[in-house]
């Protein structure tokens, strides 16, 4: 009897034990993991960006941050399956309008592509809405109700737009950051007529049915002409190989929004002396539709533009081209001035393949030829002396284009080459892409180098993803809590020498009907007494979240 | 006594030698890009296009077609010839043949330069520290041999930039031409080759300017293992026998250093030229890096990065091939110069 009774004591004594133990014990951290590239895809500066976001992530006391990384072939296609819980990722716009950055993340399609899973049937309709619409103030009345509940369900958490730079001789001139493409037809140089620039970029192709990257493109506009056109310094369109841009009130755009009819330039000639007329702008669009080459932007045509597989387009004389949409698109006039929608010569170009890099099969009727091309080594960009558009850009100073005779552009292997060559004046123009350390180095030694650093921003935007159907992120308390505990001033002081700008939409600022929403719902700076308050109040115990992190790593 | 075979059949049995070589390699370069996860569709699409997009374009290249279809398949192309054409972002459907037909000019004049550096440099410190042996001279040589064989070439690279071409300004910093001046004609694509045969030494200058840093990096670097060979032996032959026999027919000492010594300490360093061609091209992978220079070293850094499997097996492939071809040509070399060698 007496043993029984000691037994029950001893018993009941390890039980209190146990429990005091248990209850006082420090609660134990929630573990996650942060995935991000490691090599090079953004730039060397990425593996420090992940370390910034885990230490303003475990300041919360309740999170610990594991980080996580893999090179980007495999990150990529680890996204693109839903493999990743939380990870970093970048975006550069395909057309620009605001509905780039919103449909490609938001919409079920595409948030599976980002491999966040998000879905919301509310938010489909909302996006679709405003894809059609034309009226600026329905639009800007649908995209902050999508803001508002991309702050409320935080599937994405925006960070920062990536800093522009570029660094030039002080005697050129004209040289912008322009927030589409780099035009190196409008510099000039005092008393040169050739200037040479260098860059780590890389072309993957000429062929605009091709070329999906942000360089080629780059090129591309240099030697081929679009129906639309962007003003040098901004994002204005205006007309370029069209006569006028087609509205509803010039009657260009039907009634209904779904067909555009361009107004051709007479007498415009590509650079191998072939016509440019509607027959040729029809072949070029329905050529990149037709080939859909991997990796190409033809979707941006039949899908984005919704002018189908096979699209209809009527060419009523030489100089009218109408185009037939699907359903109403409101950016298309954007996606006419995308690379993709630039027309080629019917004679040089055929519609079974992609054409060659050779200097004789790149053909367009831009301002510049393309006279030579040594794959990773140099490009050279020379006059075309019949450029049909010489005028294109008097109304803003600069009255004949191309100013110079001749462009070529070095192709370097890392950032270092190409800030040593600005440096040495091995090359007169550096853009993309140089060390944020270099280029504050050079910002101070400008003078004294004899060069110009101007920065400016990018529309490229970078963010975190989560993939919202998994455990435990599927908990929204969980997302919120992350976006208020995200430092972006730290991101930006500490890697990027403060050369880049934080945003809280992800529609960056420069962009219409972008609203700050993550400023306003989570602050501008880390808010770590919410979420604290939201990482406890997560209805289960912390014991149950590390046992779902622990199952999921 | 056996007659001997003719140094023919030793070079052909050699050549039959590698080839199982080249196949194990050509295995193992298939099966570790298959293992890795990851692929090049993936990779090219940066998560932009939709899935059927990606199924299709998968489909059309046969990575969706079981792995040893996909093995078979590569066995017979390369057997053939057919090194197919690239699937990365920057080469895309170009020749991979091509392609690095189109770089391994670089890389031979890079390899050269590098080479030229290596053997001079190392040879003369090697030398210099043999017959000094364990004066102040020779222990600067051995410090420096031990130096530079440590020294990381993309290091090195930077250091020769930042004094040669930013601060001093002597020499241009990077690439392998001047991007504002004209190219002479491709015949060999040696830049300072082709400068020759086009008669212009204008272009020739600028060529060898810009293979002036790169060939001391790459050179530099290997030239310590040279210097350390050349000493070491040196020190041997310099006690031996023979040696010592000159010497006691009253041969001065510089002579038979130079006559005598010097010739039968350089037959290693031959065998060892050999070997050090392997860590040549190894090396140029990093200096082609550091110099923006354009050759194979490039190509193979790119592919990796794009996954672009076609083309990394098929630099791999001619890089082993190379490297077996020069080993077996100095191992014919080293017959014909050293009695000893037998075959």
């Amino acid at each position: 009897m007496l043993y029984a009774l000691v037994a029950v004591i001893v018993v009941v004594l390890i039980v209190a034990a146990v429990a005091v133990v248990v209850l006082t014990a420090p609660p134990r951290k929630l573990t996650i993991q942060l995935w991000y590239n490691s090599d090079g895809h953004y730039g060397d500066t990425e593996p420090a960006v992940a370390q910034v976001l885990k230490s303003s992530l475990e300041a919360t006391g309740k999170l610990s941050v594991e980080l996580k990384s893999e090179p980007w072939a495999t990150y990529i296609s680890d996204v693109g399956k839903g493999r990743l819980p939380f990870y970093l990722l970048g975006w550069y716009p395909d057309y620009f309008d605001s509905d780039d950055y919103i449909s490609p993340f938001l919409s079920t399609s595409g948030a599976k592509s980002r491999g966040t899973y998000y879905n919301d049937s509310q938010m489909n309709t909302w996006i679709s809405d405003q894809a059609a619409a034309s009226d600026p103030t329905v639009r800007a009345g649908l995209f902050t109700q999508i803001q508002n509940k991309l702050a409320a369900d935080v599937p994405y958490i925006p960070l920062w737009q990536t800093s522009a730079h570029v660094v030039y001789d002080k005697d050129i001139s004209n040289v912008y950051l322009h927030p589409v493409v780099f035009k190196w037809f409008i510099m000039s140089k005092t008393g040169a007529t050739t200037i040479t620039g260098g860059t780590t970029d890389r072309v993957v192709s000429f062929d605009p049915a091709k070329a999906y990257d942000y360089f080629s493109g780059e090129v591309i506009n240099q030697i081929f002409d679009t129906l639309l056109v962007y003003e040098p310094k901004n994002a204005t369109l205006m007309p370029g190989l069209a006569t006028r841009i087609p509205t509803a009130a010039n009657g260009d755009i039907s009634a209904d929004g779904l067909s555009y009819t361009f107004h051709l330039k007479s007498g415009v000639k590509f650079h191998d002396g072939s016509d440019f007329n509607s027959t040729v702008m029809k072949w070029s669009i329905e050529r990149a539709i037709k080939l859909d080459l991997d990796s190409s932007a033809a979707f941006l045509l039949y899908d984005t533009a919704k002018l189908g597989k096979t699209p209809v387009i009527d060419t009523p004389d030489p100089l009218t081209i109408t185009f037939h949409l699907s359903q109403k698109v409101g950016f298309f006039n954007d996606i006419m001035a995308y690379s993709v929608a630039a027309p080629v010569s019917m004679v040089a170009y055929n519609n079974t393949g992609q054409q060659t890099d050779a200097v004789s099969k790149v053909v367009g009727t831009g301002p510049y030829k393309l006279t030579n091309y040594v794959p990773n080594q140099v490009i050279e960009l020379s006059r075309d002396p019949n450029y049909y558009n010489p005028g294109l850009y008097a109304s803003f100073g600069i009255p004949s284009i191309p100013v110079l005779d001749k462009v070529t552009l070095t192709l370097y292997s890392t950032a270092t080459n190409l800030k040593q060559a600005i440096e040495t004046h091995a090359v007169n123009v550096a853009y993309r892409t140089l060390n944020p350390t270099d280029v504050t180095d050079l910002k101070q030694r400008a003078s004294t180098l004899n060069v110009n650093v101007d920065l400016g921003s990018n529309p490229q935007i970078r963010y975190l993803c989560f993939n919202v159907p998994t455990s435990p992120y599927s908990d929204v308390r969980l997302r919120q809590a992350i976006a208020y505990a995200v430092n972006r001033t730290a991101i930006s002081s500490v890697v990027f020498s403060n050369l880049t700008t934080s945003i809280f939409s992800m529609i960056p600022p420069s962009f219409p009907f972008t609203q700050p929403v993550f400023q306003t719902v989570y602050g501008t700076s880390p808010n770590l007494t919410q979420a604290k308050s939201l990482l406890s109040q997560l209805g289960y115990s912390v014991f149950h979240l590390e046992a779902i992190a622990r199952v999921r790593s | 006594m056996p007659k001997r075979p003719s140094l023919l059949a030793y070079a052909i049995s050699r050549l039959l030698l590698a080839f199982p070589m080249l196949l194990i390699l050509l295995t193992v370069v298939f099966a570790v890009l298959r293992i890795l996860p990851g692929d090049p569709i993936a990779a090219l699409y940066g998560g932009r296009a939709p899935a059927e997009v990606v199924a299709a374009a998968r489909e059309r290249l046969g990575l969706n077609k079981p792995v040893w279809e996909q093995y078979v398949i590569y066995l017979r192309q390369i057997f053939t010839g057919d090194f197919g054409t690239s699937l990365g972002e920057i080469y895309r459907g170009n020749s991979v043949w091509a392609t690095v037909m189109l770089k391994l000019p670089a890389t031979v004049e890079l390899a050269a330069g590098g080479m030229i550096v290596a053997s001079v440099v190392g040879i003369g410190m090697g030398v210099l520290g043999g017959v000094n042996r364990d004066r102040p001279i020779d222990v600067a040589v051995r410090l420096y041999g031990t130096i530079v064989w440590v020294i990381p070439i993309f290091w090195l690279g930077l250091m020769l930039q930042l004094i040669f071409a930013v601060a001093l300004g002597w020499l241009p910093p990077s690439l392998r031409y001047s991007s504002n001046v004209d190219r002479p004609p491709t015949v060999t694509g040696l830049l300072t080759l082709d400068g020759l045969l086009e008669g212009n030494l204008g272009h020739v200058w600028v060529a060898l300017q810009h293979l002036i840093l790169p060939s001391l990096t790459l050179g530099l670097v290997l030239s310590g293992f040279f210097t350390k060979t050349v000493r070491a032996n040196l020190l041997r032959t310099v006690s031996s026998d023979f040696v010592e026999a000159a010497r006691a027919r009253g041969l001065r000492w510089r002579t038979v250093v130079y006559r005598y010594a010097f010739k039968n300490a350089l037959i290693p360093v031959v065998t060892i030229l050999g070997l050090q061609f392997a860590i040549l091209f190894a090396g140029a992978v990093l200096t082609e890096r550091t110099f923006s220079w354009d050759g194979m070293g490039t190509l193979l850094l790119d592919s990796i990065e794009s996954k672009d499997y076609t083309m990394i097996q098929g630099t791999v492939v001619i890089y082993a091939f190379i490297i077996i071809v020069i080993s077996v040509i100095v191992d014919i070399i080293n017959g014909l110069i050293d009695p000893r060698v037998r075959y």
